[in-house]
């Protein structure tokens, strides 16, 4: 017992010392500064280095921006507002990195500092699974900033997210007249897709969708979005979808693409606009039952002149495709003049040709 | 030269100087009987009335009010937006600056409403009056729908009576002009069967505290106070126990920038405590001193100590308070030896107030110490105490600012005002203790007094504050993007007018037991477009990209007219958002019937036609007309035209067809054999319209036919390469001209006779898929990287490239007035996104622009008023509307 009384005695000192230094340790003055000008204007070049990460968060750009988080995290600053907005982009920066206890931390410390901060609306967003959830956080966020540019671009990228592209469109449009240059040049691509994707359906299958997002399509994927998105095949298939192995024989066997003594065209062959324009016309000339459609222009209105368009000539296999797409407003000249036959076509273009057609 | 005048000449100057002084004496004369008889307008005022109103100066305040800088937001509000046309065709005609007018019309108007809702209005007319007699003559000729004269002997006069509302009765008795709703109080001012009580001493206008206003009213006191009540139950609760005084005033002045609102009252409550507080004078709050020029917004109370604050929450609160107090001031002496006493209310004096700095979140309370050496003591007590910690270390750009845990018992007392700051920092500057979550917020109050950089020397306070005592026991400064008092929570016609002035200072002060309240709001928004009232609106499903507008004649009242889900045709009226519908089983296209509004709803007023073919004329409720809708078995290439109220659909088996408004279905024989892919564009009207039509093709010409498919002389005229649309007809110097435009740029500009205008073709470097517009002087076309180009018909052009717009898919609108001439018509464009970019005629962007929107907007002049609006759909499926100058 009295062994243990010791023991006692010993440890209360020994607390007691030690909470004695801890609280000197505590006493110690904190040298700190409110943020100037040029701290805000670092910030601002730490936001520049996070924003193009959501387009390419490469290891060494990832790197680089919390080598640059890490150091301002350092810096003695007391202020409010200054650390809330860096701890949000700091959480950003934790998200990309596939670390999302920490990007919590950052963003319960940026919430209870400053509520209303735009980047930790953002940040919350992107720790929310939800999309419907994100959107209505982030309409509230919006409503109560004053400067909601980058709340309206993270709704825009919610929506394009989630296939909503005119919601998307409008976000990207509204948003990037707000914020500075090198967010348009980061998401202006992105914004650029979603408008191509503007006039898909709602119908539209998320198959379909997802092969109206390509940037090139090949053969295989051009028939899988005819089959998904119209019933232009229908006169072959019966209404049925018909895997690639299958429809590729019987469209070639229909004479809908080029034969091999024409052209050698297999299922990854890419599309280009002069074997799109074959497929459309020859396809519009099964769908109307009208076979003349087919040499109109090379033996009747053209038989004698030189081609309208510079890069296709008569004696090109596409040549009366392409005039018939053009008339018929499948398919336009890329500046009035020139047709551009080998040029890949997108998704999203092929999409809205078939539907033209349709 | 005296001498040799003639005695003929001396008769004519004679005659002259009589007619002179005829013409001056007369009026003058008439003026002067004017001041016979006359009575006050307040004096026909009978009986015990809930409400009363004065004007002292009614054409001025009118002057005043068309000046105001808000008006036009608070006339696009949908409660006034009725008034609009009237006020709007008021400011523009100037009549209320005229000096005469002002000398004329100088009398006071007086008005009153009755328990029952009726009401009586009374105008003193002044040297005007002398014209009373000659008004129901000129008014009669005027033939103003509704008004009528009724000949009566004394009791004549004019009544209003409107389709859908009361009669109003407008009488002329000696300088007044009496307004009311009902016919026996009108006959009862105009045979005098109750005298006018036109007494100096009971005048109700002296009786107003207020001077110098536009407008004055006076009401029972608790219709002023349920005004104040709204969500916040607290407030409610503390309101529930005050009574104001029979009489409660309320008085408007209008300014330039400014509203400034004063109502006052004797006070009463049924609370002690805070009749002691009512009982106390206000003064000006040292407060005042040390706030920030940053400062957003600020609660000052400075006419109770914190002992009145904590007596008066128990007094209202109840019993649940005082266990809350009595548990805290045990807590309070157990874990610091000191009583809840000692601890609040032993340094404290009686300002408090709380205030937010621009850009910084976390607020600053502020609390007077009215004894430093008992606040020092209490702090040293807290900190030296185990139960809570202290930290002296942060030193913040070289100031040391120490920071305290507050005690829970503390912060159970402060959550009875919804405050919490568990652990502050805090500062004492200039005999106030400030406290606040930031340190940086301490430190910019505590150095703002030495940097002059205070709220009072900023232009903002200098304006609301001026024509208001600083005197006060309650102030409330606000940004609206920052705080939204009280007051404003509300969503009645008044709290919707407040809100639109972006900051304000609202007072109260206690002078001899009478309550005075203050209200400066000012404009902060010049926005321009200004957002049209009742906009933006969401449209449930997909908005087509087209928004028309359709009027009936004679009224004011618009409907919005676009397309849901391609199938839908909505029609939306814009003054109540009554929603009609016409639905299709197919995709649709929708024009007007034609330009001209029609006489009711019944009246043919829109064309659909679905892709199928399915033509049907519908009336303005969105009906189909008997014979529709109508299957014509048309396999439809290209949008429809409207022309002569006639429909043209267009075939993709190279056919064109007239649909009448009688249902028949015409083949209009063309010259041609290939398709049409867009309507034809017509010119003129009746026999002499023309159509201009390019059938695409490679090999393309354009022809110019009458409405019957026959060719005009000259015609056709082959073009190079391949184009979008159809020529473009419009009328130059009275001559017909086409032009059009290639894809490649080729821009041709033909004659009547297909001959081209000199100069032309011009070529145009870029890429085209839109037709030019004809704005009156010159051509403008849109380019697909979102050059503009100005073509005169000079052959010369300009252009100019905005920036951020693609317009492969693009809309170009000329601005017109309707049946107005524009002198300097506006370019709206709208191209491949969410943006309506504006420009004028010499390329510069319109303030404002680019506003939200896509595809065709509406741009016109909805009320006839002189402003242009824009209605534009959106592609987030709602509809914008935008006013602007």
């Amino acid at each position: 017992m009295g062994r243990m009384k010791l023991y006692g005695r010993v440890s209360l000192v020994c607390v007691l010392i030690a909470a004695l230094f801890s609280c000197a340790t505590l006493q110690e003055d904190q040298m700190v500064n409110t943020a100037d000008d040029i701290l805000e204007t670092e910030l601002e070049e730490l936001e520049k280095l996070i924003i193009p990460l959501d387009m390419d968060p490469s290891s060494g750009n990832l790197a680089k921006a919390r080598a640059f988080t890490d150091e301002l995290e350092s810096r003695p600053v007391q202020d409010t507002v200054f650390i809330a907005r860096l701890a949000a982009w700091s959480g950003r920066l934790f998200v990309l990195e596939n670390k999302p206890k920490e990007a919590r931390d950052r963003l319960e410390t940026a919430l209870s500092l400053s509520p209303g901060e735009p980047a930790a609306a953002v940040l919350q967003s992107r720790l929310t699974a939800d999309p419907a959830q994100k959107i209505t956080d982030l309409e509230t966020a919006g409503r109560l900033s004053g400067d909601p540019g980058l709340i309206i671009l993270e709704k825009a990228l919610v929506h394009y997210a989630a296939g909503s592209y005119r919601e998307a469109v409008a976000g990207f449009d509204e948003s990037l007249q707000m914020l500075p240059s090198y967010y348009a040049q980061t998401y202006g691509s992105l914004r650029d897709q979603a408008w191509n994707l503007v006039n898909l359906d709602e119908e539209t299958s998320p198959a379909a969708a997802e092969l109206a997002g390509k940037s090139e399509i090949t053969w295989a994927e051009a028939l899988d979005l005819t089959q998904e998105s119209t019933s232009l095949l229908d006169f072959l298939t019966g209404g049925d979808t018909w895997q690639t192995a299958k429809i590729f024989p019987a469209v070639m066997g229909r004479g809908l693409l080029p034969a091999p003594e024409v052209m050698e065209l297999s299922p990854q062959t890419r599309v280009v606009r002069g074997t799109a324009a074959w497929f459309l016309w020859h396809l519009n000339s099964v769908y109307r039952a009208q076979p003349g459609l087919l040499i109109m222009y090379s033996s009747v209105m053209f038989a004698e002149d030189a081609s309208p368009i510079d890069d296709v000539p008569i004696t090109a296999p596409w040549f009366d495709s392409v005039l018939g797409c053009v008339e018929w407003e499948f398919m336009t000249l890329a500046d009035g003049k020139n047709f551009i036959p080998w040029q890949a076509v997108s998704g999203s273009d092929f999409y809205q040709m078939l539907k033209s057609l349709e | 030269m005296g001498k040799n005048t003639t005695p003929r000449a001396h008769r004519a100057r004679n005659t002259i100087l009589v007619i002179l002084v005829l013409l001056v004496l007369l009026p003058l004369g008439a003026a002067l009987l004017t001041l016979i008889g006359r009575v006050s307008p307040f004096s026909v005022l009978p009986g015990e009335h809930i409400a009363y109103l004065h004007v002292p100066n009614p054409v001025s305040s009118a002057d005043r009010l068309i000046r105001h800088q808000a008006l036009e937001e608070i006339l696009s509000l949908p409660e006034f937006s009725a008034a609009a046309p009237v006020v709007r065709g008021l400011a523009e005609s100037r009549i209320l600056a005229n000096p005469l007018l002002k000398a004329a019309l100088n009398g006071d108007m007086d008005g009153a409403v009755y328990d029952d809702g009726a009401y009586i209005f009374s105008w003193d007319l002044g040297f005007a009056s002398a014209l009373l007699k000659i008004v129901p003559a000129v008014v009669s000729r005027m033939n103003i729908p509704g008004l009528y004269y009724v000949q009566a002997g004394k009791l004549s006069r004019f009544e209003y009576r409107p389709d859908n509302a009361s009669t109003v009765y407008i009488g002329l008795y000696r300088n007044l002009a009496v307004v009311a709703d009902s016919r026996d109080a009108i006959e009862a001012i105009l045979s005098e069967s109750t005298p006018p009580s036109d007494t100096a001493e009971n005048s109700e206008p002296q009786r107003f505290q207020s001077s110098g206003f536009d407008a004055g009213i006076k009401v029972r006191g608790e219709s002023l106070i349920s005004m104040f009540m709204y969500q916040d139950p607290k407030i409610n609760e503390l309101l529930s126990h005050i009574a104001l005084g029979e009489t409660a005033e309320a008085a408007v002045t209008l300014e330039e920038d400014r509203i400034l609102i004063h109502i006052g009252s004797r006070v009463a409550t049924r609370i002690p405590q805070l009749n002691t507080l009512l009982d106390r004078e206000s003064y000006v709050p040292a407060i005042l001193d040390i706030l920030p020029s940053t400062t957003q917004y600020a609660t000052i109370m400075s006419m109770a100590s914190v002992r009145d604050l904590v007596d008066l929450a128990q007094a209202v609160q109840g019993p649940a308070l005082g266990t809350l107090l009595a548990r805290a001031d045990t807590a309070s002496s157990m874990l610091l030896g000191v009583s809840i006493d000692d601890l609040l209310y032993s340094w404290t004096g009686e300002e408090t107030a709380v205030f937010g700095l621009e850009g910084r979140p976390k607020p600053v309370f502020a609390i007077r110490i009215a004894n430093e050496a008992a606040r020092k003591q209490v702090f040293e007590s807290l900190l030296s105490s185990f139960a809570l910690s202290g930290d002296n270390s942060v030193v913040l750009d070289g100031v040391r600012v120490p920071r305290i845990r507050m005690p829970d018992f503390l912060a159970g007392i402060l959550s009875i005002w919804d405050i919490r700051i568990p652990s502050p920092y805090y500062l004492v500057e200039n005999g106030f203790l400030l406290l606040s979550e930031s340190p940086e917020n301490l430190l910019e109050t505590a150095t703002a007094r030495r940097r002059n950089a205070t709220l009072l020397r900023t232009e903002t306070w200098d304006r609301l504050s001026t024509g208001t005592s600083d005197e006060s026991g309650l102030s409330l400064f606000y940004s609206l993007d920052r705080s939204v008092p009280f007051f404003l929570k509300g969503n009645d016609a008044l709290a919707q007018v407040l809100k639109l002035y972006g900051k304000g200072l609202a007072k109260m002060s206690v002078h001899d037991s009478r309550i005075q309240l203050s209200l400066s709001a000012r404009t902060t928004r010049s926005m321009n477009p200004t957002p049209l009232g009742g906009f933006p609106v969401k449209i449930q499903g997909r908005i087509g990209s087209t928004v028309n507008v359709l009027s009936l004649k004679g009224e004011t009242v618009s409907r919005f007219l676009y397309t849901v889900n391609g199938k839908v045709l909505e029609s939306r009226n814009y003054h109540t958002g009554e929603t009609l519908r016409y639905e299709a089983s197919d995709p649709l296209y929708a024009a007007l019937f034609s330009q001209e509004p029609p006489t009711d709803l019944n009246a043919p007023a829109v064309w659909t036609l679905s892709e199928r073919g399915v033509a049907a004329l519908l009336d303005g409720g969105l009906s189909p007309v008997e014979g529709f809708p109508l299957a014509t078995g048309i396999p439809v290439s290209a949008a429809p035209v409207v022309h002569d109220g006639a429909l043209y659909i267009t075939g993709s088996d190279a056919s064109l067809w007239r649909i009448t408004k009688e249902g028949t279905k015409e083949r209009i024989s063309l010259p041609f054999t290939q398709v049409l892919r867009s309507a034809p564009a017509f010119s003129g009207s009746g026999r002499k319209a023309v159509m201009a039509m390019y059938p695409k093709s490679f090999a393309g010409k354009l022809w110019l036919t009458d409405t019957d498919g026959s060719v005009k002389d000259g015609w056709p005229v082959s073009v190079s390469g391949i184009a979008f649309g159809s020529p473009l007809p419009f009328t130059y110097k009275r001559d017909l001209h086409l032009a059009f435009l290639t894809q490649a740029g080729e821009l041709s500009l033909l004659k009547e006779d297909g001959s081209a205008a000199a100069g032309f073709p011009v070529s145009l470097p870029g890429i085209f898929y839109l037709q030019p517009v004809w704005d009156g002087t010159y051509l403008w076309a849109l380019a697909s990287d979102g050059s503009v180009f100005r073509v005169g018909m000079d052959a010369m052009y300009d252009s100019r490239k905005l920036q951020g717009l693609a317009a492969k898919n693009g809309t170009l609108i000329v601005e017109t007035g309707g049946e107005k001439s524009i002198e300097n018509p506006r370019i709206f464009i709208s191209g491949e996104g969410n943006l309506l970019y504006g420009l004028s005629r010499d390329f510069a962007p319109l303030p404002g622009f680019p506003v939200k929107g896509w595809g065709t907007p509406w741009i016109g002049d909805l009320e006839g008023d002189g402003y242009t609006d824009c209605v534009s759909a959106g592609l987030d499926n709602t509809l914008y509307g935008w006013r602007f100058k």
